[in-house]
């Protein structure tokens, strides 16, 4: 399975593709980081394959 | 080399003491056990650490271990969201861990002899993984390993078993009595074979099967046979029992004050601030956090440890873990028992109707 990753480029804290695309915007969970993470910060390819493959990345 | 701790889970079998905190920060003797994850990797000469964590509790988790400068390491926090599997939470690691190679410690697993020898003694460029086994009595209830040259009683190593060739999840017909203990380091040709796996029919990404993948594909495996105890705290009974492991080992180190009158013996962790009051009993080995009071009539028996802003009277507790900032103070016998945080536990003698008075949050379990 695919795993799909975006790296905060303030702090470094790595977030799975599926929190992304399950929050769509999110505050960075970086310890006193303030940058503002997006889906649409992953490639566009990796964005079609995450909701394309959406059952895959939720826990039942 | 790195270290990934996995810090994720729901920890349902631990509830309801998971209901307000990740299983990772229970305390044994006092100590969260993703602490003694870290000490371990410490020890192993491993600093530069990411924690993977899932939804739950990662706040805490990140609130307790912050950047990792408290412990003389340097963290890295990996947001793995829902719970898909080690091999999801090992692959959302595959960013901070780059072209090195990498110990993955269960965070909520503690092991009596660290991880030192297992880290030495791995080679990357030989082999592709190398897993953590113990020897167990009863394989077909564990996770077990297929080696090539398991020794014969007698043999002068019977350690020196040779290449893990298969793995297999509680096995009717158990090939050897090696059991994985959640302790492995990668190269970083896992990461291969994660992509290549489809959940299993519990919905995660299995890690053992993306080591059979290495395996498959002509890779070598290491074996390495742990000594001393090793224990996973999922359940309130494992946190009783390692909570008696760890407390065999410690050492008398008193901090607060044990006053004139009390009665103390055997080695006692005492921190500051507590008091064990005159007309108190405390048998060893038992750990006290800070600021906690152990009153006058109180019985603290072996194998107990009480957290922090704790006040305990008027009662006989042994074998047992109170968190913290819990007010015990009846006249009954408390045994094997885990109490959470901010618990109070009265007497009733006094009042009408005669009775039990229960405030009990969902999943608790009660013995009365």
């Amino acid at each position: 399975m695919r795993i799909i990753t975006h790296s905060c480029p303030d702090c470094g804290t790595v977030v799975a593709g599926n929190v992304l695309e399950r929050e769509r915007v999110l505050k960075c969970p970086g310890l006193d980081c303030e940058a503002v993470l997006r889906f649409t910060d992953l490639p566009e390819s990796d964005r079609e394959h995450l909701l394309a493959n959406l059952e895959r990345y939720r826990a039942e | 080399m790195k270290g990934v701790v996995l810090a994720g889970g729901t920890g349902s079998r631990l509830r309801p003491i998971t209901h307000t905190g990740p299983k990772q920060l229970v305390p044994v003797a006092n100590k969260p056990v993703i602490e003694y994850a870290i000490d371990d990797l410490v020890e192993a000469g491993i600093t530069d650490i990411g924690v993977v964590l899932g939804d739950k509790g990662r706040e805490e988790i990140q609130a307790y271990l912050g950047d990792g400068s408290d412990f003389g390491v340097d963290i890295t926090y990996i947001v793995q969201g829902e719970p898909l599997g080690l091999a999801h939470a090992v692959g959302c690691a595959k960013e901070f861990v780059g072209d090195d190679s990498f110990v993955v410690y269960l965070g909520d697993d503690l092991m009596r002899e660290g991880i030192v020898d297992f880290v030495a003694d791995f080679d990357p460029e030989a082999y592709a993984a190398g897993i953590g086994l113990q020897r167990v009595d009863e394989p077909e209830r564990y996770g077990i390993v297929e080696v090539d040259g398991v020794p014969t009683a007698g043999t002068a190593d019977p350690d020196a078993v040779g290449d893990v060739v298969g793995l297999v999840e509680k096995p009717d017909d158990p090939p050897s009595d090696l059991a994985l203990i959640g302790i492995y380091v990668f190269t970083p040709a896992i990461f291969d074979q994660i992509e290549k796996l489809k959940p299993s029919w519990r919905g995660e990404l299995e890690i053992t099967e993306a080591i059979q993948g290495l395996i498959d594909d002509g890779n070598r495996i290491q074996s390495h046979v742990v000594h001393g105890w090793w224990k996973d705290t999922g359940k309130p009974e494992d946190v009783i029992h390692a909570n008696r492991l760890v407390l065999d080992d410690i050492e008398r180190d008193v901090r607060g004050t044990i006053e004139d009158g009390a009665d103390v013996t055997g080695r006692l962790e005492l921190g500051e601030g507590s008091v064990v009051e005159a007309g108190a009993t405390v048998r060893g080995p038992v750990s006290v956090g800070a600021n906690t009071t152990v009153e006058s009539g109180t019985y603290v028996g072996p194998y107990t440890s009480i957290g922090d802003d704790c006040d305990v009277g008027d009662v006989h507790i042994e074998s047992s873990v109170v968190i913290g900032e819990s007010t015990i103070r009846c006249d009954r016998r408390i045994v094997d028992s885990v109490i959470g945080r901010r618990s109070t536990i009265t007497r009733n003698t006094d009042k009408r109707p005669e009775g039990e008075r229960l405030v009990i949050g969902r999943n608790s379990s009660l013995e009365l």
